[in-house]
């Protein structure tokens, strides 16, 4: 893989179909048929940026940075709120593995448990502003 | 845009976009919706031309099936490609639905 880096400012997750086309050849190099995967957990961050971030809201920019390394991408989702208190939600690794019934599946656990099960890591900064999803291509090990 | 939709008996067959963004999302939910409001509980779900969904998508799938649920209806999903079939998969869904 080429070293590759794309910065892109939206306001609303709907704009994600006019920036995908910028990324979805060097998923699909990356990932092969795993791109999928891939793009719907970068889409579920973006989501999640807008939604709890800026509380719905279309007046301010989510920064979108994809960088596709030797070995791995890595990407992250800044938005402009106040961020949270991520480390109320650590959990294990096993995280992972655990699966609710589709009862209690609302979309917000659905979303944070797709990011768990296709990323290698999900991070946040301090202020709980700034999403980090890291995955290792899929000829990587 | 509206999505191809075909009606029989109890049945609705609707083909799923290619692309499930975020606004294709809320034009299904809103068909799902007005399907189900004219009485409709079987659905046959077409993904033959998907090539992207994300957890927002899913949302509406889950919404559309705990809505048939209440109806004893069933949603049956049929040219799902491996990833999709491993997106429901991840999020254990899969074994909510019939495959085809």
């Amino acid at each position: 893989m080429t070293k590759t880096s794309f910065v892109r400012y939206i306001n609303n997750p709907k704009e994600i179909k006019n920036i995908r086309k910028d990324y979805y050849p060097y998923l699909v190099e990356g990932f092969g048929s795993d791109q999928l995967l891939v793009e719907a957990s970068i889409s579920e961050a973006v989501v999640n940026a807008w939604r709890h971030g800026h509380e719905e809201s279309d007046d301010r920019s989510i920064r979108v940075e994809v960088n596709f390394l030797h070995s791995r991408m890595v990407v992250r989702i800044t938005d402009q709120g106040e961020g949270f208190d991520w480390q109320k939600y650590q959990c294990h690794n096993d995280m992972r593995h655990w699966f609710p019934c589709m009862e209690e599946l609302e979309e917000p656990g659905r979303g944070i448990i797709l990011l768990l099960r296709v990323m290698d890591s999900l991070r946040y900064n301090k202020k709980g502003n700034e999403c980090l999803l890291m995955k290792k291509y899929q000829n990587q090990g | 845009m509206k999505n191809q939709v075909k009606r029989h008996n109890s049945t609705v067959q609707l083909k799923i976009p290619k692309e499930v963004t975020v606004q294709a999302s809320t034009d299904l939910r809103e068909q799902f919706l007005d399907c189900i409001a004219d009485g409709y509980a079987d659905f046959r779900l077409d993904f033959t031309n998907t090539t992207f969904l994300d957890s927002a998508g899913l949302g509406v799938i889950v919404t559309l099936k705990k809505r048939t649920n209440d109806a004893n209806g069933t949603v049956s999903i049929e040219g799902a490609s491996d990833s999709i079939q491993e997106l429901f998969q991840l999020t254990r869904l899969k074994p909510s639905f019939q495959w085809r």
